[in-house]
């Protein structure tokens, strides 16, 4: 290991040398130069703008997603959609004032940039038709009748049309009061040919739509996905404040730690600067916000604040050798090179891992996470030492480190017991059953949403009030998913093709967890029987191609397409829970293995549930890949660095015991693993390996100089321990203030990144110095003859 | 092999006057030739007068040389080391040495093929002390002819003034991450104690006390000079120029700025030669 291990070292050692000179000796120029950059960047990251779509969310290449994406142009209105219910307070939705508002209401929608106009539906729009037989044979119009009026004979003819239409549970309420408007969206807005832009999309909604119309005797009620993206970027205002919050909380423990105003504004400074150009390169590359990346710039700001005090700290220690700034900040430079590197640069490239999962929202989530940390290594390891070494930390801070350092704490006296045989046991103990019970626990972890309606944002939001309105009042669930029956060309409507959607159908229906289910097979039925003065034994797919050519004659949009070779069939499900998914998507692909043909097979999945099933499936799977992705990176680079199989145990297994008991965490607050969630874990491996990094690092400096094992660690603690304390409490309670944020996204993250910052802190204290005792993976160790006290740092 | 040569530059400015006095010391005491090397002729007539009065009814060999006008200081000392190779530059030290570009002490210093002496004080070399700035760690074979020739030339001037020799070493602060054995302080103190030892027991440099601290070498070797009341301080320089010179410097040319006492550079080519 000698001889590799030294041509790890000596380049790094090598690169140190090179960089420190350039640095120490040209530091206006350095200044300078960041000075610039910051001025362009910060000009870059004004214009950044919140950027969320639909596609981004779902799995590409997932094959469900793929084979929407094959049939998309037939599938309109089966992607991406808004639905907008219009209410009244009155008796029902029959009178010349509520008709009024219901057509200018669709009138608003209807000229809305990104709306899919043809395949807009409300019983204002002409694709929403009624039907009756008579003895004369079919009769049917549009619902609104050609000659309405608002007078109350036009209206009791439009309540007919309704009953007669079968949109009572769709487009009509079951207690007729209230009717909904379903807005598909275009991914792209047609006319720019720009990416839709959510947020409009959403303003819009709340201008034209729900502050025009809404009143007393009206109530408006909006959902959908683009509404959920538009409510949280709305939030993002709220989030930018209990960012800011955390920001002064920092600031404030920061100060009352170092007693410095210079060692507490400059790291705070620089982690800004590292957020701003994050934010300022994201924006240049061509990346903006979406909703779910929202937190990465506070993640940034956190690692970097976690760095800045280390150095600021090693600072203050090197200042009670020789108190001159520019030495000090020099000497920290080199101490800390090799840790603050290697923690920063496993950080970067285990974020970049995330890549390896196949949703572009995540993706875009790991070059946002190591870019973030790529620039803390520029302003933290770089900026920081240069500008403290002008301003120095301060004679209060030095007479503070002194002081302290000749006290005895107490308290690091009690946590360095963990270093010994009898600590390292009582300490390993419990890591086992805190491991065991979070691996029970964790089984209780779900994937995708547990609640219904919009999980990332509050019960009792005004989006999910709707969406809760929206499922009472009406039949068909907000949850669908579409499976796509192919057929060749032109033999959609042949009778073993809508016998099988049937069957498909009749299979589906007897499901656990399917509400209801519609095709182009239900409207030959019904038609079918009305052509046959409504006779019931009428009701079925005839064997006759003629019969069912007439009974198609007039096809509702959506249920086939033009070149006759896809019948869509939607399923209404009661719920979209990852069980009541995974049961549906299974058995249908068991259906389609079984019966499957070359004239027809049945091909998932389109609707929202159908995405989510895709979505979920390739989360479940992409768990456990990316953690693999990530440990193993981290641990590949703590062994280049740090030469030792037995150190790489030491530091990860703590990360490692945070991870289960972070999905332990997760199972109990009934958060699933959905892709807002899924990075978390990630995040917190990247956070939490630098505080295993630096105090391993230290510890091993000690041990060198011959220290016993618990002296070098009670050292190590006064000296490193404390900055990790202080910054895992710190950002623990910055970020715990988020539960009270109205996104409960936030409040969720919230919860489980105090819980992450807390437990990696305690884990680096209390657990590390246990596994080196065990596992003595420093050479100095072995030799228990060494039993020499060294104090350095003091004068 | 030439005979030993000390080439003086001079212009008007006051400060020189310490280096003549140097200059003249020194060649009374080798009975070595001096050149002086005026960078202008209106530098000659002047404040000098009586000094080279002295000088010119001394028994110094003494010659004179002016620089023409436009000629680079730099080539004309080039050719003269080239005639002379056992030349010793010398030249008093410029006031400060800030600005953009490199002062014309750093360029003597990165393109000499001979020792550079800069001269800053007026206080005698007699008694000491010395001064010398080694790397007995190094390993490179230009590296340890470096050190050796240092020592040797140390010693010489330490029994021409009676000074007494004090090797100064600066050792790197330990980085956390390193090799176990680079991180324990009194590990790295021991390792340079020997080393010293031994180099010096190699050369047969008698020395009083090693000076051995944490660096960076700037800050360790100007604060012992500082604390010693050194007279004169002889160190080795790596001579980078262009970009690297520009980027990373020579800690030599750190020194001239931080330090109060005379400065013999050695160049890193001298290590070669015996």
């Amino acid at each position: 290991m000698g001889r590799l291990s030294q041509a790890i070292v000596a380049p790094l050692k090598r690169s140190e040398q090179v960089i420190e000179r350039v640095l120490f000796h040209h530091r206006l120029l350095v200044i300078s130069l960041f000075a610039l950059v910051t001025l362009l960047l910060v000009w870059q990251a004004s214009q950044i703008r919140p950027d969320a779509s639909f596609i981004k969310m779902i799995p590409s290449s997932h094959p469900y997603v793929e084979n929407y994406l094959d049939y998309r142009d037939d599938l309109s209105g089966l992607g991406n959609s808004v639905r907008v219910s219009v209410a009244t307070t009155g008796e029902d939705i029959f009178s010349t004032d509520f008709q009024d508002v219901l057509r200018r209401v669709t009138d608003e929608l209807f000229f809305i940039p990104g709306v899919d106009r043809s395949a807009m539906q409300s019983i204002w729009t002409p694709n929403v038709r009624w039907t009756e037989v008579t003895e004369e044979g079919f009769v049917g119009g549009p619902v609104i009748p050609p000659d309405y009026d608002g007078t109350q004979a036009s209206l009791e003819s439009l309540r007919l049309n309704v009953l007669r239409s079968g949109q009572v549970g769709r487009l009509v309420a079951n207690d007729f009061r209230s009717a909904i408007i379903e807005v598909p969206l275009f991914d792209h807005n047609p006319e720019t040919g720009e990416r839709l832009d959510y947020n409009q999309l959403s303003q819009q909604l709340e201008e034209l739509v729900r502050d025009q119309y809404q009143s007393d005797s009206v109530s408006i009620h909006i959902t959908g996905f683009a509404k959920i993206v538009g409510d949280l970027i709305d939030g993002a205002r709220q989030v930018a404040l209990f960012f800011a919050i955390a920001l002064v909380i920092t600031t404030l423990l920061l100060y009352l730690y170092s007693r410095s105003i210079a060692g507490t504004l400059i790291p705070i400074a620089c982690s800004l600067i590292a957020v701003i150009w994050q934010l300022g390169l994201l924006n240049a590359l061509g990346y903006g916000i979406d909703p779910y990346s929202m937190l990465v710039p506070f993640l940034v700001f956190a690692i970097a604040v976690s760095h800045g005090v280390q150095i600021v700290n090693t600072i203050r220690l090197e200042s009670l050798q020789d108190p001159d700034p520019w030495l000090a900040a020099r000497r920290a430079f080199r101490v800390l090179y090799i840790p603050g590197l290697t923690a920063l640069v496993s950080d970067g490239i285990g974020f970049f891992t995330l890549m390896v999962i196949d949703i572009q929202v995540i993706q875009e989530l790991a070059v946002a996470a190591s870019m973030g940390v790529a620039v803390i290594i520029l302003t933290n390891l770089i900026l920081l030492p240069v500008l403290m070494s002008y301003a120095g930390v301060g004679q209060k801070a030095i007479n503070h480190a002194r002081k302290q350092s000749q006290q005895e704490g107490v308290i690091w006296q009690r946590l360095s017991w963990f270093a010994t045989p009898a600590g390292a046991g009582v300490s390993i103990s419990a890591a086992v059953l805190a491991l065991l019970y979070g691996l029970y626990a964790a089984q209780g972890l779900q994937i995708g949403d547990l609640d219904s309606g919009a999980p990332e944002l509050r019960a009792d939001s005004r989006y999910n009030l709707d969406n809760a309105f929206i499922t009472d009042n009406y039949s068909t669930s907000s949850d669908v998913f579409v499976v796509m029956a192919v057929t060749p060309p032109e033999q959609c409507t042949t009778y073993e093709t809508l016998a099988g959607v049937e069957r498909f159908q009749h299979y589906a229906q007897g499901i656990e967890g399917v509400q209801s289910s519609v095709s182009l097979a239900d409207v030959s039925k019904r038609v079918t029987a009305g052509l046959n003065e409504g006779n019931p034994k009428w009701r079925a797919v005839s064997r006759n191609q003629f019969v069912i050519n007439a009974s198609l004659a007039y096809v509702p949009g959506g249920l086939m397409n033009t070149d006759c070779s896809l019948l869509p069939v939607i399923i209404f499900l009661d719920d979209h829970k990852a069980a009541t998914l995974d049961r549906l998507s299974s058995s249908i692909e068991q259906f389609a293995a079984n019966y499957d043909s070359d004239a027809l097979r049945f091909k998932l999945a389109a609707g929202n549930s159908g995405f989510e099933a895709a979505t979920n499936q390739v989360i479940a799977r992409a768990q456990y890949e990316m953690l693999a992705w990530v440990y193993g990176v981290v641990s590949l680079l703590c062994l280049i660095t740090f030469r030792s199989i037995r150190t790489v145990v030491c530091i990860i297994t703590p990360l490692a015991l945070t991870s289960v008991l972070c999905q332990a965490l997760m199972a109990h607050l009934g958060i699933g693993v959905k892709v807002a969630t899924l990075p978390v874990i990630a995040l917190g491996v990247g956070i939490g390996v630098d505080y295993g990094i630096y105090i391993y690092s230290r510890l091993s400096s000690y041990l060198a100089e011959g220290l016993a094992l618990r002296e070098a660690y009670l050292e190590t603690l006064k000296t490193t321990g404390k900055p990790v304390a202080f910054t895992g409490l710190t950002l623990a309670i910055g970020v715990i203030l988020w539960v009270f944020s109205p996104i409960k996204f936030q409040a969720d993250m919230g919860i489980l990144l105090t819980f992450m910052f807390l437990w990696n802190m305690l884990g680096a204290l209390l657990l590390l110095p246990a596994l080196a005792c065990v596992l003595k993976p420093h050479p100095g160790q072995r030799d228990p003859g060494l039993h020499k006290s060294v104090n350095r740092g003091e004068s | 092999m030439s005979e030993q040569q000390l080439l003086l530059i001079l212009d008007k400015d006051a400060a020189s006057e310490v280096a003549l006095v140097r200059a003249a010391e020194l060649a009374q005491r080798q009975q070595l030739p001096l050149t002086l090397l005026w960078q202008s002729e209106a530098d000659k007539a002047g404040l000098w007068t009586q000094q080279l009065q002295a000088l010119k009814s001394s028994d110094i060999r003494l010659t004179e040389l002016c620089l023409a006008d436009g000629q680079s200081l730099q080539k004309r000392v080039i050719a003269f080391t080239d005639q002379h190779p056992d030349t010793l530059l010398i030249k008093a030290s410029e006031k400060d040495h800030k600005g953009l570009l490199p002062p014309l002490d750093w360029k003597l210093l990165r393109n000499a093929t001979c020792p550079v002496l800069l001269v800053k004080q007026h206080s005698q070399w007699q008694g000491g002390p010395i001064l010398v700035a080694i790397e007995p760690l190094a390993q490179a074979p230009e590296r340890q002819a470096l050190n050796r020739s240092l020592l040797q030339m140390s010693q010489q001037l330490g029994q021409l003034f009676n000074a007494t020799v004090h090797p100064v070493i600066a050792w790197d602060t330990p980085m956390l991450g390193d090799e176990p054995e680079q991180l324990s302080d009194e590990a790295q103190l021991q390792r340079h104690q020997n080393a010293t030892a031994a180099l010096l027991s190699d050369t047969g440099v008698e020395a009083d006390s090693i000076l051995i601290g944490e660096g960076p070498a700037e800050h360790w070797i100007a604060s012992a000079a500082a604390d010693h009341k050194a007279v004169l301080l002889l160190i080795g320089t790596k001579a980078r120029r262009g970009i690297a010179g520009a980027l990373l410097g020579n800690t030599s040319e750190q020194l001239l700025d931080r330090v109060d006492c005379d400065l013999l550079v050695l160049p890193g080519a001298l290590g070669e030669t015996a």
